[in-house]
């Protein structure tokens, strides 16, 4: 190749891949063998940048405005390229169908795949980050509701975590008996066991 | 006036009317008639036709009832009389029997009536046509259906109840005008005189006025001098719109033909129609068709048995190429600005030899005998055609790849005569690899299509050149068409073919245009933020 790529540093502070100034990364690719290669670089990079803005939410709809500068225009679309290139539809679908695959992102609304949270950490990891917050700020064995945990007073890793994701964690640490959940009038509650 | 005999017109075209042999010469609109010297109420407008046989007068207001029919056997005399002033233009025509018909007594109705129906058409009862009067015959036969003139024809048909009809027989052609008598209509009611209301046959008085009637009993002739006195039984044509002179022309030459004596052409006119004249119309059909499959075979084998002779003409194209190159020879040594006038017969050759498109004759199975051989020398024909031809070049020119359709249509072009099915061609192609220079081999591209290819474009050399050509910079399916002289469809399938091998990859811009990169996806690895 000619032109050699380097990684960009975009106004948020992210560095975005060398791969993401090619053009050819923008368009799907119909050879198969090419095309998990490309798709496994695109899923790392929205999971990466995710984590990093903290983003928890994805859908194929962010393509329409990722020009013009929603939460994902640094990532779907490269204003630098000429002409500016952005993902396509299809290809964004096609990932999001393969995030959920991963167990990397969860179908919110359920049933469909056009509009995921992003599990940018596994949800094992998440259950443990929550047992850890809940010992570490000495929640045990109170019952919390649910939007506590995401709006802490104290900003935590959880902060803004929607609810489905703080379910799931919550039933797997259901599962290992660390927590128990509560029915309650609104939403309900959970209470953590040491 | 009793020569005249009533005739039902029921459609104006004259085809309707005529009869059989009977010939239309001449029509003329707005005329009128004259018994005498006095005008004939009811037939004063209407069309007057001369036909090969009878004086026509069709009426204008009532066809049905008034018009007339004279046969032109009764016309004695003609004369003419031109208009003036008001009066337009007549012809008069004296009247009488014709010889052989003459009644001592015309008075005698029925005599009259018998002869005067023996001349005149007739009704068949079976298929009711209507039959052109006999001539000469007695018991006619009827034209439609052979069936025999029955005789009590004449007595029987249009009988109404009236008594006072018996003594007239009648057909619908043959009811005579009597001017003397008041008129009777068809269903026998009498006119009125004073005040025209059709009054019962059997009064003798009007119910309404109270005029005398004429006698209820059959009007018979009134006691006119014999028919001698050509002055007596003369008519009067008026032509109230002109045309006198023309159709008295012609009327005096129809009654010098005397067409009306001829006898009319009886068993082939009768067999020409019915049931017989159907199964002969189906019989002839099908005698023209096996005639014209038989021409056509005959044809057939006429070409055959010349091609081999069109064949050997061929052979002396080279007779014709020599003169050509003879021609050319001498053309270019004369001196610059002149130019022969080449005389029809060497530009013909010259055509000729240019529209084949071969210096060889084309080659045919018979030819050959062995199958090999045959197979091989198609291989060779094939391979001038495409890389030699007339330019040098060949049919494939400078392009390396040739889609099979065009390779096909560009031989049989070439060949002309005896074109070559496609399995021929299926069968010679895999002989090109060794005839071919450089070395034909077919290809097959992803949509289906076969292809005959140079090395230059077989799958792995266009590849590595695709590649090294993306290597220096990414190109556009456009440039890429414009640097290999291919079309456009083809360069795509190519390129494709190269994609599937994963060699390159591809990149839609958002205006549409299709680029191509080496592929380098394997390339690249993680460089951006890394969070852990």
């Amino acid at each position: 190749m000619g032109l050699e790529l380097a990684p960009v540093k975009v106004q948020s502070g992210f560095l975005l891949p060398s791969i993401h100034s090619w053009p050819a990364f923008f368009t799907y690719q119909p050879n198969p063998r090419t095309f998990s290669t490309q798709r496994e670089h695109w899923t790392t990079l929205i999971l990466t940048y995710a984590r990093f803005a903290r983003i928890w939410e994805l859908k194929v709809g962010d393509v329409d405005d990722a020009a013009s500068g929603g939460v994902w225009g640094e990532v779907l679309h490269n204003p630098r390229l000429k002409p500016p290139r952005t993902i396509g539809r299809k290809m964004l679908q096609i990932l999001l169908e393969q995030l959920i695959e991963e167990e990397r992102a969860l179908p919110d609304p359920p049933k469909q795949s056009s509009s995921v949270i992003l599990c940018w950490r596994t949800i094992p990891e998440w259950a443990g980050i929550l047992h850890d917050w809940a010992v570490t700020t000495g929640q045990t064995n109170t019952i919390l509701t649910l939007f506590e945990i995401s709006n802490p007073q104290v900003p935590s890793d959880l902060s803004g975590m929607p609810e489905p994701l703080l379910r799931r964690a919550i039933a797997l640490l259901q599962k290992t008996g660390k927590a128990q959940v509560i029915e309650g009038a609104d939403g309900g509650g959970v209470r953590f066991f040491p | 006036m009793f020569f005249l005999r009533r005739v039902q017109i029921l459609n104006s075209a004259p085809v309707s009317f005529l009869y059989q042999g009977e010939e239309l010469h001449a029509s003329q609109p707005a005329v009128g008639l004259y018994s005498g010297k006095d005008k004939a109420p009811n037939h004063q407008n209407g069309i007057m036709h001369l036909t090969s046989h009878r004086l026509l007068y069709v009426d204008e207001v009532d066809p049905i009832k008034q018009s007339l029919e004279l046969p032109l056997s009764y016309i004695r005399e003609t004369e003419g009389y031109a208009g003036f002033f008001r009066s337009s233009a007549k012809i008069i025509l004296y009247l009488g029997y014709p010889a052989g018909e003459e009644s001592d007594n015309p008075a005698e109705e029925e005599e009259v009536e018998d002869i005067g129906v023996s001349s005149a058409g007739w009704i068949c009862p079976i298929c009711s046509y209507a039959n052109p009067p006999a001539l000469g015959d007695s018991r006619p036969n009827c034209v439609l259906c052979g069936v025999q003139k029955p005789e009590t024809i004449f007595t029987s048909t249009m009988r109404t109840e009236s008594q006072t009809q018996q003594r007239r027989p009648q057909t619908t052609c043959s009811l005579t005008i009597n001017e003397n008598r008041s008129e009777e209509t068809s269903d026998g009611l009498i006119p009125c005189p004073a005040c025209t209301f059709l009054n019962h046959p059997y009064l003798t008085a009007c119910e309404i006025c109270s005029t005398s009637l004429k006698s209820s009993r059959p009007p018979t002739r009134p006691a006119s001098p014999l028919p001698d006195n050509l002055g007596a039984n003369m008519i009067k044509l008026s032509f109230r719109k002109g045309g006198e002179p023309k159709f008295y022309a012609v009327l005096k030459k129809v009654l010098l033909a005397k067409g009306w004596e001829l006898p009319i052409k009886s068993d082939e006119d009768r067999s020409r129609m019915g049931i017989n004249g159907l199964l002969q119309n189906v019989k002839l059909d099908s005698d023209v068709q096996n005639e014209d499959m038989k021409a056509s075979f005959r044809d057939l084998e006429a070409f055959m048995s010349n091609a081999k002779s069109m064949l050997l003409m061929t052979v002396q194209v080279d007779a014709a190429e020599a003169l050509n190159d003879k021609l050319t020879v001498y053309e270019r040594s004369l001196p610059l600005g002149q130019s022969i006038d080449l005389p029809e017969e060497a530009t013909f050759i010259r055509s000729s030899l240019f529209r084949l498109g071969l210096d060889t004759t084309a080659l045919t199975k018979d030819m050959v005998k062995d199958d090999e051989k045959y197979f091989d020398g198609l291989a060779k024909e094939l391979v001038k055609v495409l890389q030699v031809g007339n330019n040098g070049r060949g049919v494939m020119g400078d392009k390396g790849i040739l889609g099979l359709d065009e390779v096909w249509a560009a031989w049989n072009r070439a060949r002309g005569v005896a074109l070559v099915p496609p399995d021929s061609l299926t069968a010679v192609i895999p002989r090109l690899v060794t005839f071919g220079n450089p070395p034909l081999t077919l290809r097959r591209l992803k949509s289906g299509l076969l292809t005959l290819c140079t090395p230059q474009f077989e799958d792995r050399q266009f590849q590595a050149r695709l590649c090294a050509r993306l290597n220096s910079s990414p190109a556009t399916t456009l440039e890429i068409v414009r640097e290999e002289c291919v079309s456009m469809g083809l360069a795509l399938e190519l390129i494709e073919s190269v994609e599937e091998g994963g060699a390159i990859v591809r990149d839609e811009s958002p205006n549409g245009e299709l680029q191509w990169w080496v592929n380098d996806f394997e390339r690249f690895v993680w460089d951006g933020t890394c969070l852990e």
